[in-house]
């Protein structure tokens, strides 16, 4: 299924991915990002997620750092 | 028909003039063609083929090494030329104005207050306040001004509190300085979020820079954000250390405070002198120069009698009255006082 994947970690990213039906919140973060999750804010479809909230389609799924340095 | 609430009338509105911005705006490049180099190429063609028409192979063979080196200085200038425009955006990564609804939407639970002026075609949005490593530095409220996303200046952020470090009123942030936040490592993903239209990544990733502390790349450190350096020594003083000077009220350091030996004040080493008699330390207001002297001598060492230089510049003090005449009573007990009279055995 078509889901919009946000990253906006590193350099950013934003588009359509295709993940297999019945794929976690948890599952896609640690497919795609690979660290704690509780650095990071995680919201489908701009709310709070909880891990185990499986993804439906056209799902907008964001991820953000909490800590971001600025200069 | 039902009317929208004026507030999503206003989101609304707001989201349409977004979206028209972002999908009219087109990036403009920052920098010309190589035309100049275009030219010489050009030049060189033609004097390549009137020496070629002319069968002067000499000549042909020079121009020829100098076509070559003149188009490698034109792809290189091509090359840069390119490198230097924006991305290209596809009209599929653009925000529709649904989505900027649902942005907005979120934005108003996100944070404490959300703001949409479309008359100065602002958005602006209130966070809680921010402490880093026990410092309150207070509310921010981050400004969009969404005609102007794609150029510098797009947004800047304002502290609602302002607790600036002592001496730099233009920092409100370790990482704001004159309302402008330096990025960092958000800058590419705040770019990336303005130019699709995420209005809710864009403030949240804002807001997550203004949360976090980088100690390595501060405009002011935290460490030095309360407290003032002494006057004298210039080390620096938390706000539970140093002391005022009781001359010119300057915060200064314990090895920078003396107690004037005249007048027990304590001052700062600027505020005071040596006395050039003695040397104990007064303040500059309570040693005195005699005078056709540059010495400067503390009261205790100033001659009692002696006039200061003071006395000799101020204004003659009057007369005292005239004494009454004494009556022979009188001047004869002045003088048993006196111890001028004899006293009669």
């Amino acid at each position: 299924m078509r889901i919009l994947y946000i990253n906006n970690d590193g350099g950013g990213f934003a588009d359509h991915i295709d993940v297999p039906e019945g794929t976690s919140v948890r599952q896609l973060f640690d497919q795609r990002v690979g660290a704690k999750p509780d650095g990071y804010l995680i919201r489908v479809n701009r709310q709070p997620a909880s891990a185990d909230q499986v993804l439906q389609a056209a799902d907008r799924v964001t991820f953000t750092p909490v800590k971001i340095e600025g200069a | 028909m039902t009317k929208l609430p004026v507030e999503r009338r206003q989101a609304y509105r707001a989201a349409v003039t977004i979206c028209e911005r972002l999908t009219s705006s087109a990036p403009v490049p920052s920098s010309e063609l190589p035309l100049a180099l275009w030219h010489r190429a050009s030049q060189l063609i033609a004097r390549l083929q009137l020496a070629q028409s002319r069968r002067w192979q000499a000549a042909s063979q020079v121009l020829m090494d100098d076509l070559f080196a003149s188009l490698g200085d034109l792809i290189s200038a091509l090359e840069r030329f390119r490198s230097g425009l924006p991305p290209k955006r596809r009209a599929a990564a653009l925000a529709r104005p649904a989505d900027l609804l649902a942005d907005l939407a979120a934005l108003d639970q996100e944070f404490t207050e959300l703001q949409i002026d479309l008359a100065d075609n602002e958005i602006r949005v209130l966070t809680e306040p921010i402490a880093l490593e026990g410092i309150q530095l207070g509310p921010f409220r981050i400004v969009l001004h969404w005609d102007r996303i794609g150029t510098k200046g797009a947004y800047k952020v304002l502290a609602e509190e302002p607790r600036c470090p002592s001496g730099r009123e233009d920092v409100t942030h370790p990482h704001v300085c004159e309302r402008r936040l330096c990025e960092g490592d958000g800058a590419a993903p705040i770019q990336a979020a303005l130019a699709s239209g995420r209005l809710l990544d864009f403030f949240v990733l804002v807001r997550q820079i203004l949360e976090t502390y980088n100690s390595a790349s501060a405009h002011v450190a935290l460490d030095h954000w309360e407290g003032t350096s002494c006057k004298d020594c210039s080390i620096w003083l938390s706000p539970e250390e140093g002391s005022t000077c009781e001359r010119c009220d300057d915060t200064v350091c314990g090895d920078c405070t003396v107690l004037c030996s005249a007048c027990d004040r304590y001052v700062c080493l600027s505020c005071t002198a040596d006395c050039s008699q003695c040397s104990d330390r007064c303040c500059l207001s309570c040693l005195q120069s005699p005078p056709n002297t540059e010495a400067e001598l503390c009261p205790d060492c100033l001659q009692p009698g002696e006039p200061s230089i003071d006395s000799q510049t101020e204004t003659p003090a009057p007369a005292p009255p005239p004494l009454p005449q004494a009556s022979p009573a009188s001047a004869a007990a002045d003088a048993v006082r006196d111890g001028e009279a004899t006293v009669p055995s």
